[in-house]
C-alpha cells in the first residue's frame, strides 16, 4: 500500500503525511502485543 | 462501570524506545482512571485533553479495557485510545503513525462499533463533538476541505476512506486534487479488501498469527 501511496502523493507529500512511520510500517502493529492478544483470546475461560 | 459524568479525558502518547516509528498512546481521566489501551499508561507526552464523561469512557473501554478491538485485526491503541476518548470529542490525531494506523482501520477501529450508542444510551452526555461542532481535537480548519466534519460527529458516520482523506488533507494543509484523491481512494481500498481477508483466514486458522502479521507488513510495506 505505502509505495503506491508514495507513487500517487509524490515523495514531499508523502513524508509530510505519513512521516517516518511510512517508511517503516512494520512498526504498525506490536508483535508482542499482537502475539499477548491472540493468545489471552485463545486462553479458556474460567 | 467507575467514573464520572464530567471530567478532564486526557490524550497521551508514548514514543517507543524501539525502533519503531508508531506512538503508544492511552487515555486517563482527572477522576483517576487510566486505560493503557493495551501498554503503559504513565508518561509521554500530553496530546491534548477534553471535557467529556469519564463514565462513558470506562463503558466505552470495556472489556478489559480493551474497547472491543481486537489488537492488530480490528485496530490498535490509537483506535482503542480514541473510542475511550470519545465523549470528550477529542483523538490521539498527531502521535506518530497515526494516519498510517487510520489508513488501515480508520479513527475508530473496525467493525461498527454497537456499544458507542449502548454507552450513551443510559446516560445525558451528548458526545463533546455534538456540542462543540466537533473538531475531534484537530488543529487544522477543514472548512472548505471535506465537509464530513460539518454535520455533528457520531464516529461512525465517517467512512473510512472519508477518514483517511480527511487526515491527509489536514497534514497538507489544502485539498487535494480529484484524480489523486481517486487514486489514494482506491489504493486504500484494495488493501482493506485485502486486510479483512487475511483477517477471515486468520481468525478462521487458515494462517497462523505470524504468518498474518508477515503479510499484512507485506501488504502495507513501501
Amino acid at each position: 500500500m505505502m509505495d503506491r501511496m508514495r507513487a500517487a502523493l509524490g515523495e514531499e507529500r508523502f513524508n509530510v503525511v505519513f512521516g517516518e512511520a511510512g517508511r517503516h510500517p512494520e512498526g504498525l502493529v506490536d508483535r508482542s502485543t499482537f502475539m499477548n492478544a491472540i493468545a489471552s483470546e485463545r486462553a479458556p475461560s474460567r | 462501570m467507575a467514573g464520572v459524568s464530567s471530567a478532564t479525558l486526557e490524550a497521551w502518547a508514548i514514543r517507543l524506545l524501539r525502533a519503531s516509528f508508531f506512538d503508544h498512546t492511552y487515555a486517563n481521566s482527572s477522576c483517576g482512571l487510566r486505560w493503557g489501551c493495551r501498554g503503559r499508561s504513565a508518561g509521554g507526552i500530553l496530546l491534548r485533553s477534553g471535557t467529556g464523561s469519564s463514565a462513558i469512557a470506562d463503558c466505552l473501554a470495556q472489556p478489559n479495557g480493551e474497547a472491543g478491538i481486537r489488537y492488530g485485526r480490528t485496530g490498535v491503541c490509537h483506535q482503542i485510545a480514541n473510542r475511550i476518548l470519545h465523549s470528550a470529542g477529542i483523538t490521539v490525531a498527531g502521535c506518530g503513525g497515526y494516519i498510517g494506523t487510520v489508513a488501515v482501520w480508520g479513527e475508530y477501529g473496525l467493525p461498527l462499533w454497537p456499544e458507542l450508542q449502548a454507552c450513551y444510551s443510559s446516560g445525558t452526555v451528548l458526545p463533546a463533538s455534538s456540542v462543540a461542532g466537533g473538531s475531534a481535537g484537530r488543529p487544522w480548519n477543514l472548512s472548505g476541505s471535506s465537509g464530513v466534519y460539518d454535520a455533528p460527529q457520531s464516529g461512525m458516520e465517517l467512512t473510512q476512506l472519508t477518514e483517511f482523506l480527511v487526515l491527509t488533507e489536514g497534514a497538507l494543509g489544502h485539498q487535494l486534487d480529484e484524480p489523486t484523491r481517486r487514486s489514494l481512494r482506491k489504493i486504500q481500498r484494495d488493501f482493506l479488501r485485502r486486510q479483512a481477508q487475511l483477517v477471515r483466514i486468520l481468525d478462521l486458522g487458515v494462517v497462523a498469527p505470524e504468518e498474518y502479521l508477515d503479510q499484512l507488513m507485506r501488504f502495507s510495506k513501501p
